[in-house]
């Protein structure tokens, strides 16, 4: 049980990527929105520790399988934790089926040529070598393109697969996701350049190196389908970028061979005051919403 | 005589009338208040006053999005990521900041 299924799991792709955190500013909001208030704890370490059984209660609820989530994207401090004692990355993959991602981008540098490039990531190895050492599969890093700009896309495009490269030497899989701003209006100029500057990037890699990308719904159907046929991409996933669900499940279900990965939070509706029943049925019912988006295009 | 002398002046005095109405008129079309430097002007504005909206329409979408994305029913969290980095100035104990 290694990464060759794990590829095999994400390649199939009959499910969702889900993701599983937020950073550590939110931290008191999404325990409100969960049902704690901020004096039923004091301190970080507190607040940090309840927002962990949070995530440990919604792995192991039963709806949370590999069968319909097939990915799930972690934050540095949920994989230094654990469950039941098993470091989380390897939890999800031996208890779950879930393939563990890990968020390794550092925030967005300022806006430059209408887009913002990823900031430098000085010790990305060493970030790189825990994350092989606790099962990691791969990683996800992010840009956002604001405007129909040559210059600017090939950039972004540019930086992306350069990281990209370097988390390819750890033996990890890259989930490339260069955003495209649903809210310009010359999006759809921005992602026929995006396809263009993806493709000669594609084309350029070595034969045993394989990549995912993170995807904007796109204006034109199908759009993206000559990156979901390429041999160097295991697979394309879709971002809805702030779409409203019906949206985005909509856009999603007319691309074919892309699946979600929406980085809406799966705590919609949960909260520590409700019985397992209740949290495990509410669970399930928004993974089922959203799997069957996935599976739908 | 005088007879004669009579309309020949009410002619002229009409006449100057209706030369004094039409240049009036010809210059309150040209330079008057709606007249047709006035309606370039306010083409003109209006032009202008369209491109600010639709900056303004595009800033206002951009927001409405962005407010969206970090609502408490619909929580994006790239974007919260990069949220809480740039206006929280967020960073975890082992990163370094590269300016």
């Amino acid at each position: 049980m290694s990464k060759s299924d794990q590829k095999q799991q994400i390649a199939n792709g009959q499910g969702f990527i889900a993701a599983l955190d937020q950073s550590g500013g939110s931290t008191p909001k999404a325990l409100k929105l969960y049902g704690i208030e901020e004096d039923a704890y004091s301190g970080d370490e507190e607040m940090f520790g309840l927002i962990h059984e949070m995530r440990a209660r919604i792995i192991k609820s039963p709806a949370f399988t590999g069968d319909k989530v097939v990915g799930a994207i972690l934050f540095e401090r949920t994989m230094d934790g654990e469950i039941d004692g098993i470091p989380t990355a390897q939890y999800l993959w031996e208890k779950r089926q879930v393939v563990p991602f890990l968020k390794v981008d550092k925030g967005l540098a300022d806006s430059e040529n209408g887009v913002k490039v990823m900031k430098p990531m000085p010790d990305l190895d060493a970030l790189l070598e825990k994350g092989v050492s606790k099962g990691i599969f791969g990683t996800k890093m992010r840009s956002v393109i604001d405007a129909a700009n040559p210059a600017g896309i090939k950039a972004v495009v540019a930086q992306q697969f350069e990281v990209g490269k370097q988390i390819l030497g750890h033996g990890l899989v890259p989930i490339i996701e260069p955003e495209v701003t649903i809210s310009i209006s010359d999006k759809a100029e921005a992602e026929e350049m995006l396809l263009n500057e993806i493709k000669a990037q594609l084309d350029a890699l070595p034969s045993d190196l394989d990549v995912m990308l993170k995807l904007t719904l796109p204006e034109t159907d199908n759009l993206y389908k000559p990156l979901v046929d390429h041999p160097r991409v295991i697979k394309v996933v879709a971002l809805s970028g702030g779409y409203s669900r019906e949206e985005a499940n909509d856009r999603l279900s007319r691309q074919t061979g892309m699946i979600a990965s929406f980085s809406r939070a799966l705590t919609e509706g949960l909260s520590a005051q409700q019985a397992d029943a209740d949290f495990d049925a509410t669970l399930a019912a928004t993974i089922d919403d959203i799997y069957k988006a996935s599976i739908a295009g | 005589m005088s007879n004669l002398g009579r309309p020949a002046i009410t002619g002229l005095v009409y006449f100057v009338l209706v030369f004094c109405a039409g240049v009036y008129f010809t210059f309150a079309a040209v330079q008057g208040e709606m007249g047709l430097f006035r309606r370039a002007e306010i083409a003109a504005d209006r032009d202008k006053l369209a491109a600010q909206l639709a900056v303004l329409q595009k800033d206002v979408d951009r927001m409405e999005n962005l407010t969206r994305r970090l609502s408490d029913d619909y929580l994006d969290l790239d974007l919260l990521d990069q949220q809480t980095r740039d206006v929280l100035g967020v960073l975890r104990p082992d990163e370094i900041v590269v300016r």
